[in-house]
């Protein structure tokens, strides 16, 4: 059974799926995805890669130059989307087990009496 | 701070990884920190701290030890637990009594300098539950500064306050869990939040049931006899971290995650420092204890040489390891192959 995805992994991954990103391309998206809530700093972002890399999760997809600085962008492998989709699938059977049992809370709070 | 000093700034942070890896990827690290970071002057002290912390998880993924970090987090809060059931028996034992040097200092209620230790821990314990990550980290921090200060404090060949502080033998392991415990984790689940006050309560309640042992805690001893409480509690610590471990490791490893195996072998060190008391006696921690003159330095040299032997082969052992089991485990599951 694969292990759950940890959050800033998930949302490194979730950021790639739009398209390949360069390092600061990928902070600002996984801030902007998270509501500023999982804020990446550079060195843990790379580390970050570097594990999804040998992962076989991403890799790196072209080099630029942009205002003398060097931007080596990354995308998405077919493991990585594979790797991805098992995630929101697992984490989308949560939702929809944790919205039933509340939707049921909701019944019961406004008859007073628990849903057949 | 012009752009160009900034830059160097950050090149200069980026002494902790390995040279193949700054020649390869410090260029784009530091171009994705001056497009964060905008017209900032100077890097600041959590901008050092994730390229220090980033630099060591790089060397030990170079040296197949990638999964140590991710083990940390749980060997941060099972070191933490073990450190607060000490604080507590500490607390509740010894320091409520009389130190029989005649003239010495007493601190408040407790009866040594080593109660601050022990309340710092405990406060970091509440904090670790309440607020982890950043201001758990800072609260261990603050116990490893106050565990220090009060080594040196009451260190006898210093005399700076006539106070009585703790034995070696009680310090060296504190510190050793302590460093661990400073890996406290952002994302932990209640569970390990829970987990050291949890383990405080426990060691409260089964004191106040067992009061006939406390009462013959007088004093922190010299070390050792293997029927006295102090040793004996620092045994039964270091044996609830070993199981603790291993419970994790069964546990993760059952569901294929290694982080609880990772986590075991992190925690064989302070297990060793815990034990230092007998390794004192076994050789060749013996010969390297005897170095020093006094009986609590010798146990205490004796456990940091096992915890450095155990901090260096087992990991490796374990890197070198995993890799073929988990060929295996492929095998078994694909026959075709």
């Amino acid at each position: 059974m694969p292990q759950p995805l940890r959050e800033p992994t998930f949302l490194i991954l979730t950021a790639l799926a739009g398209g390949p990103l360069h390092g600061y391309g990928l902070i600002a998206e996984v801030d902007r995805l998270s509501d500023g809530r999982v804020s990446l700093r550079p060195g843990t972002l790379y580390g970050a890669l570097d594990r999804l890399a040998d992962d076989g999760h991403v890799t790196a997809d072209r080099e630029e130059i942009v205002d003398g600085r060097l931007r080596r962008y990354y995308r998405l492998t077919p493991d990585g989307e594979t790797a991805l989709r098992a995630e929101t699938e697992r984490m989308r059977r949560h939702v929809q087990a944790a919205t039933a049992r509340l939707h049921g809370l909701g019944t019961t709070a406004m008859t007073g009496t628990v849903p057949a | 701070m012009s752009n160009e000093r900034l830059a160097l700034a950050y090149r200069k942070l980026l002494f902790a990884y390995p040279q193949g890896y700054r020649a390869e990827r410090g260029d784009e690290l530091i171009g994705a920190y001056l497009e964060m970071v905008g017209d900032r002057r100077r890097p600041r002290l959590a901008d050092a701290t994730d390229l220090i912390l980033g630099g060591l998880r790089q060397r030990l993924r170079s040296a197949g030890l990638a999964g140590l970090a991710d083990g940390l987090p749980i060997a941060a809060a099972l070191a933490m637990a073990a450190g607060s059931a000490l604080a507590v028996f500490f607390l509740l034992t010894v320091e409520p009594g009389r130190v029989s040097t005649v003239g010495w200092l007493r601190v408040g209620p407790f009866a040594t300098l080593g109660a601050v230790v022990f309340v710092a821990w405990l406060l970091a314990a509440v904090t670790a539950a309440v607020a982890p990550g950043a201001p758990a980290r800072l609260a261990v921090a603050g116990t490893i500064a106050t565990l220090l200060v009060v080594t040196v404090l009451s260190n006898k060949s210093l005399a700076m306050i006539q106070a009585e502080g703790l034995p070696a033998y009680i310090i060296v392991p504190l510190l050793g869990l302590a460093l661990i415990a400073l890996a406290q984790a952002r994302d932990s689940g209640w569970l390990l939040r829970l987990l050291p006050p949890v383990s405080a309560i426990t060691t409260a309640v089964w004191l106040k049931v067992d009061s006939a042992d406390v009462a013959r805690v007088a004093e922190y001893e010299s070390c050792c006899m293997a029927s006295a409480p102090l040793p004996m509690a620092l045994t039964t610590a270091a044996l609830g971290l070993l199981l603790a471990g291993i419970a994790a490791a069964i546990a993760l490893g059952w569901r294929g995650d290694q982080r609880g195996l990772w986590a075991l072998t992190i925690l064989i060190s302070p297990v060793m420092l815990l034990e230092s008391m007998w390794l004192g006696d076994v050789e060749p921690f013996r010969s390297l204890g005897s170095l020093a003159d006094s009986n609590d330095i010798h146990i205490a040299v004796a456990g940091m040489s096992a915890a450095a032997l155990t901090a260096v082969v087992l990991p490796l052992l374990l890197a070198r390891l995993l890799p073929l089991l988990n060929r295996r485990r492929d095998t078994f599951d694909d026959p075709v192959s």
